[in-house]
């Protein structure tokens, strides 16, 4: 009688420390697949944050774009507007257009705004958005938009919406 | 040690192994989650650039409306309350400050709203102006203390020790 109890007590641990097992095992399944898929997820994202920036980056040195000191050199962050206006006036949709620009600008969305009233305007520079549904990463950057028949020094926003798949 | 002191004492061991356990997990699990919520390398670039381009182009766009060199004389004479500059558009005449707060409030607005909430302090010895977009009016902004613990840019914006201004911008 006294045996049968003790046996029925360690019955009784083993089934607690397999209970435990189980919970341990599960849980650790559960938070490996979670943290996964999150890590693979958030590794994705960064790689296309790089990539827009990297994107971004090659517009902001496209010689179609940027503007000329008097001496002949390029000026940082300066876009000419004159370059930018005829830019703006391509047909966007026309495939030679695309394919000029696809290696620097993907597939993406490019369009620079100014914030005075006098060309208060959207110019777009590139569009090139994706039939299928795609997720967009949008970037801004401040550049200068130079007029050099009138000497004007314009703030204006770059800003790239970079379409991923994700 | 008779049997039931021993049983009792077993499944108190085994409780405590049990909650240390849960402990271990919980920890690992805040550990975990907390790292990932952590800015990129390269969001933090991208802040970074973003902030002080933002700078680098206002200070040096024209400001046509007051009759000065680039928006930095405007700054200027408000920071150092010179009050030399006077700015008309076509409905209306500003004083440089008020320019300034126009100004400023629209560019970072355009520029930055939509992407994080920002804070930007414009200082002299003489003065100080405070801009942010998470109060609804700019006075409000004027008390605010910084709420994001890392400066991102500065940039003095005079030549002299005299006039010498201090632009911060301040992101998450």
């Amino acid at each position: 009688m006294r045996t049968n109890k003790k046996a029925q007590i360690r019955l009784a641990e083993n089934i607690m420390v397999i209970i435990i097992f189980v919970f341990i095992l599960v849980f650790g399944i559960a938070f490996f697949t979670v943290y996964q898929k999150q890590t693979s997820g958030t590794k994705h994202k960064e790689r296309e944050e790089k990539a827009a920036s990297s994107v971004l980056a090659k517009i902001m040195a496209l010689p179609e774009l940027k503007c000329l000191s008097s001496t002949g050199q390029e000026e940082v962050n300066c876009f000419d507007l004159y370059k930018v206006k005829v830019l703006n006036a391509e047909n966007h949709t026309q495939p030679e257009f695309i394919d000029h620009f696809y290696d620097i600008m993907l597939e993406s969305k490019v369009s620079l705004e100014t914030l005075k009233s006098e060309i208060d305007e959207i110019f777009t520079i590139y569009e090139n958005e994706p039939v299928v549904k795609h997720d967009t990463l949008t970037k801004k950057m401040p550049v200068f938009l130079y007029d050099p028949i009138n000497e004007q020094k314009y703030y204006a926003i770059l800003k790239l919406d970079y379409y991923y798949v994700r | 040690m008779s049997g039931g002191l021993k049983k009792k004492a077993q499944s108190e061991a085994l409780g405590l192994a049990v909650v240390v356990i849960l402990i271990i997990i919980g920890i690992t699990l805040m550990i975990i989650l907390g790292s990932g919520k952590k800015a990129s390398k390269e969001q933090e670039n991208y802040i970074e650039k973003l902030s002080s381009n933002t700078l680098y182009a206002m200070l040096n766009m024209d400001a046509d409306e007051c009759r000065v060199d680039s928006f930095q004389d405007v700054i200027k004479d408000c920071i150092n309350q010179n009050n030399f500059v006077m700015c008309t558009t076509i409905d209306q005449t500003y004083t440089s400050c008020e320019y300034m707060d126009i100004v400023i409030n629209q560019t970072l607005f355009k520029t930055i709203a939509d992407q994080f909430d920002y804070y930007m302090e414009v200082s002299s010895i003489a003065m100080k102006k405070k801009y942010c977009n998470y109060e609804t009016t700019l006075e409000n902004c004027q008390d605010k203390k910084r709420p994001f613990k890392r400066k991102k840019f500065s940039l003095p914006a005079g030549y002299g020790y005299s006039d010498d201004i201090l632009l911060k911008i301040y992101l998450p």
